[in-house]
């Protein structure tokens, strides 16, 4: 951990598709990953790159805008404030289905509670009331029930399949 | 692509509602198994559910006792036995439940919890016992001319942030009078402020019959519409006339209410009819049901 007065230390992250990424270290450490890495390896050269294989660029750009923000909300008292709703509420207008399913799958890869909270949430919300094909398309994935299986998962919950969204 | 590991999937369904969970179930074998998972019926669970189950007792017919409910082998299943069965709280005063779709709790407060102006007098209204109804007793209606009941519930009780509807659950017998063209005045409303009131009709069948009645002999026409006699036909699917519950039970809306869950506060819900002040008879009362707006 940095100490006051000295340079602020810059963390190096690889990820799976090569890029180097220099981040502040208190962002950094909110990748419950990243910090255990250097737990576990205390005498860690400070120029020592952290490989990412399971994360890739475009995932953590974005992990690392919401984490710097956050940190600085905590900084500065605002946590659970309405800036940081706001904050939220912008960060995931723009986002596709398919980046918040890249950004869901690295935070919680990287281990990052909070984050990984607000995308759980945020998730859920997009998927309420949907149907089961809307989800499979969301998430990508293939069916791989059979028919009678899927039958009779159908008929035991008749009563929630009534009334959902046009896909 | 990378799939999401199942205890994220169980995170992100527990977000959701039950009916979501149920649907999503049928996504995929992984979706399924965590759909199904205690993780997420505990969240849809009220966070107090185990103090309610353990001072409760069973709802006739059933005599097992709720506390076995603790012991089903998974949080779902004790999920919807609190939906599909109710049980009885407050030494048997009130019924509750859950409601389905959505997880949130549901009361039923029994006649004998609620205040029967003449209740007492056995001349004006009887205390039976009935098979199919979740209370020891009911109440019946002999005659009165001053009818009005009143119900209470606490709202700290209540799921919050939640739209919750009341209702009057009742019969007529086939003797049943006073009904017909004479609406009850009912109201939901904290105690201390402003409640909503509205006009309600009890027996819309024999109502809209005796309508047409009336409306050919005009002589008597004119007579109803001093009687305070509306003259629209009552419609299919308005909230101003009773509906069938499908437990052979009907039920008519008092009115709703938000409970936003931040301050305690008293609800109560009335039924009156003491302006025409005619005789009135054969109606029976199981009590009044809190559950959420659909």
């Amino acid at each position: 951990m940095s100490k006051l007065g000295q340079a602020k230390r810059i963390i190096f992250l690889k990820t799976a598709d090569g890029q180097l990424f220099e981040v502040d270290e208190p962002v950094a450490m909110e990748f419950e990953i990243v910090k255990s890495f250097f737990d576990e390896n205390e005498d860690a050269a400070d120029d020592t790159v952290v490989p990412l294989p399971n994360v890739s660029a475009e995932p953590l750009a974005g992990i690392i805008e919401f984490c710097k923000a956050h940190v600085e909300f905590r900084a500065n008292g605002a946590a659970g404030k309405d800036e940081v709703k706001k904050f939220n509420a912008e960060y995931i207008k723009e986002k596709s289905n398919e980046q918040l399913k890249e950004l869901i799958l690295a935070a919680n890869y990287l281990n990052i509670k909070e984050m990984l909270d607000f995308l759980t949430e945020t998730i859920a919300n997009r998927l309420k009331n949907k149907s089961v094909e809307y989800v499979r398309a969301f998430f990508g994935i293939e069916n791989d029930f059979t028919p009678q299986e899927e039958e009779a998962v159908r008929k035991e919950y008749e009563w929630a399949f009534e009334g959902v969204d046009e896909d | 692509m990378s799939l999401l590991p199942e205890g994220c999937i169980a995170n992100v369904i527990s977000c959701t509602t039950p009916r979501d969970a149920c649907r999503l179930s049928l996504v995929s074998s992984i979706f399924k198994s965590a759909a199904e998972s205690d993780a997420v019926w505990e969240r849809f669970l009220p966070p107090e559910y185990q103090s309610i189950i353990s001072k409760s007792s069973p709802c006739p017919p059933s005599s097992s006792s709720p506390s076995s409910l603790l012991c089903l082998p998974s949080k779902k299943e004790l999920f919807l036995s609190l939906c599909d069965h109710p049980i009885l709280i407050d030494d048997g005063k009130k019924a509750f439940s859950l409601d389905k779709q959505s997880g949130k709790k549901c009361y039923m407060i029994s006649a004998r919890d609620l205040m029967i102006v003449w209740g007492d007098t056995p001349t004006y209204w009887r205390w039976t016992s009935l098979p199919g109804t979740r209370f020891q007793e009911v109440a019946e209606l002999i005659c009165v001319c001053w009818l009005e009941m009143r119900g209470k519930i606490s709202t700290c009780i209540l799921s919050p942030g939640t739209h919750y509807t009341a209702y009057l659950v009742f019969k007529l017998t086939a003797g049943s009078y006073g009904f017909e063209c004479q609406p009850v005045e009912v109201s939901v409303g904290l105690v201390g402020s402003e409640s909503q009131k509205r006009s309600v009709y009890l027996d819309a069948i024999r109502g809209r019959r005796m309508q047409y009645r009336l409306g050919r002999r005009v002589g008597l026409f004119n007579r109803s519409r001093s009687l305070g006699w509306q003259a629209s036909l009552p419609r299919e699917n308005d909230d101003h006339h009773p509906k069938e519950r499908g437990d052979a039970w009907l039920e008519v809306e008092l009115g709703d209410f938000y409970n936003a869950g931040d301050e305690d506060g008293e609800l109560e819900m009335s039924i009156l009819e003491v302006r025409a002040g005619d005789w009135k008879g054969g109606l029976i009362v199981q009590g009044i049901e809190i559950r959420p707006k659909q």
